[in-house]
């Protein structure tokens, strides 16, 4: 049986809880970004582009047997946005190849709950709440499609 | 019949030899053989030169990063105190991204330093678009104050810094926006005048009315004795 999506953020929780240090949260960030795969050049789109992210993070969405499968990619320019990336590949943690409703039942909250936000600069927690913000409106719609 | 032996078998061999006396305690004396050929030598000597070598230039690229970060790092510091340099903090940041080394912690100092500085950047992105609204808007003096009020450093690029720059150099702006002060200045001084004056004003009829009531209750006072006498 696949893992729901409470699961998902219990373990994440556990995993938040377990950190000693504070650096241990961007190694984890670090290593969550280094382990993701990223997206093929051709789904590189300007619609997927999340607006309100400082890098430039594509997420596109595809809508399988009643899941929603998500691809997600950062690029940086000249540098390598890691922390984007990680934090692009946590959400996906949660979301990725869920129900919409279930999705959509997630607290918005819970990964300040869970106290990703500390220390986070501004500008990755406005990028990251956009990244929410795009999984949340992908789900409403493909909710409001498969009760069609 | 035809044979590579040359007719001998290598039992016979053998046996020539111990009948020549090639014996150690009684055995056949083993034929003396180096311990390697020259070929293994040198493969020997390849390997060990390449354990070597990749050891030293992996200290080597170690040091190398941990001395460009540790100079970042000193440019990231004075820059708390001189906001400019993080420009320069920002710079030596991305000249790391070359390096074949980079650990853990240097990956996040380095990740929440750009970061931070990604941050004041956007801060200033942010002011130079109210600035430049104000501007759209005929409001020099506006546009004046919110690029003059910034003490961070100039994070934004080339063609923004120069309108951001023609804003806060631009004579005829400096001249409008000294005219408001003046103007600024001579209607608070018309007003600290019309104040002062206002306020005479009122202590004079304040006075006037003290000055009434004392008269009244003297008459009344001066009333209540004469009847009295009566």
């Amino acid at each position: 049986m696949s893992e729901s999506i409470v699961d998902r953020q219990e373990k994440i929780r556990a995993k938040f809880a377990s950190f000693a240090d504070p650096d241990d949260k961007w190694k984890f960030l670090l290593d969550l970004a280094r382990e993701h795969k990223g997206m093929d050049a051709a789904l590189k789109a300007e619609k997927f582009i999340i607006q309100g992210c400082a890098s430039t993070m594509y997420l596109v969405p595809k809508f399988e047997n009643g899941k929603i499968h998500f691809e997600m990619d950062v690029e940086g320019g000249t540098t390598n946005p890691l922390i984007s990336r990680g934090l692009g590949a946590l959400a996906l943690q949660v979301f990725n190849d869920m129900a919409p409703a279930d999705i959509l039942s997630v607290d918005p909250t819970f990964f300040q709950q869970i106290g990703l936000n500390v220390g986070l600069s501004p500008t990755r927690s406005n990028g990251f709440a956009s990244l929410l913000k795009q999984i949340y409106l992908y789900a409403r719609v493909f909710d409001a499609i498969s009760k069609k | 019949m035809f044979s590579f032996l040359n007719g001998k078998s290598p039992f016979d061999e053998a046996e020539e030899k111990l009948e020549a006396g090639e014996t150690v305690n009684g055995r056949p004396k083993l034929s003396q053989a180096p311990i390697m050929g020259w070929q293994d030598g040198v493969f020997l000597l390849v390997l060990v030169g390449l354990i070597v070598g990749g050891y030293y230039f992996y200290q080597y690229t170690k040091q190398k990063s941990s001395d460009s970060f540790a100079k970042c790092d000193v440019l990231y510091v004075s820059a708390e105190t001189n906001a400019e340099k993080y420009v320069e903090a920002e710079a030596c940041y991305n000249e790391t991204w070359d390096l074949s080394f980079v650990s853990d912690s240097m990956e996040i100092l380095r990740q929440n330093r750009l970061g931070a500085i990604e941050d004041l950047r956007n801060h200033q992105k942010d002011l130079y678009a109210d600035a430049m609204g104000a501007m759209a808007a005929r409001d020099t003096v506006a546009a004046y104050k919110v690029v003059n009020e910034y003490k961070g450093p100039m994070l934004l690029n080339r063609g923004d810094a120069k309108d951001w720059n023609n804003i806060a150099e631009n004579d005829a702006i400096k001249a409008s926006v000294a005219a408001a002060a003046a103007r600024a200045d001579s209607i608070a001084r018309e007003k600290a005048i019309a104040d002062s004056l206002a306020q005479v004003a009122a202590e004079l009829r304040a006075k006037a009315v003290a000055d009434s009531i004392e008269k009244a209750n003297k008459k009344l006072a001066r009333k209540g004795k004469r009847k009295k006498a009566q």
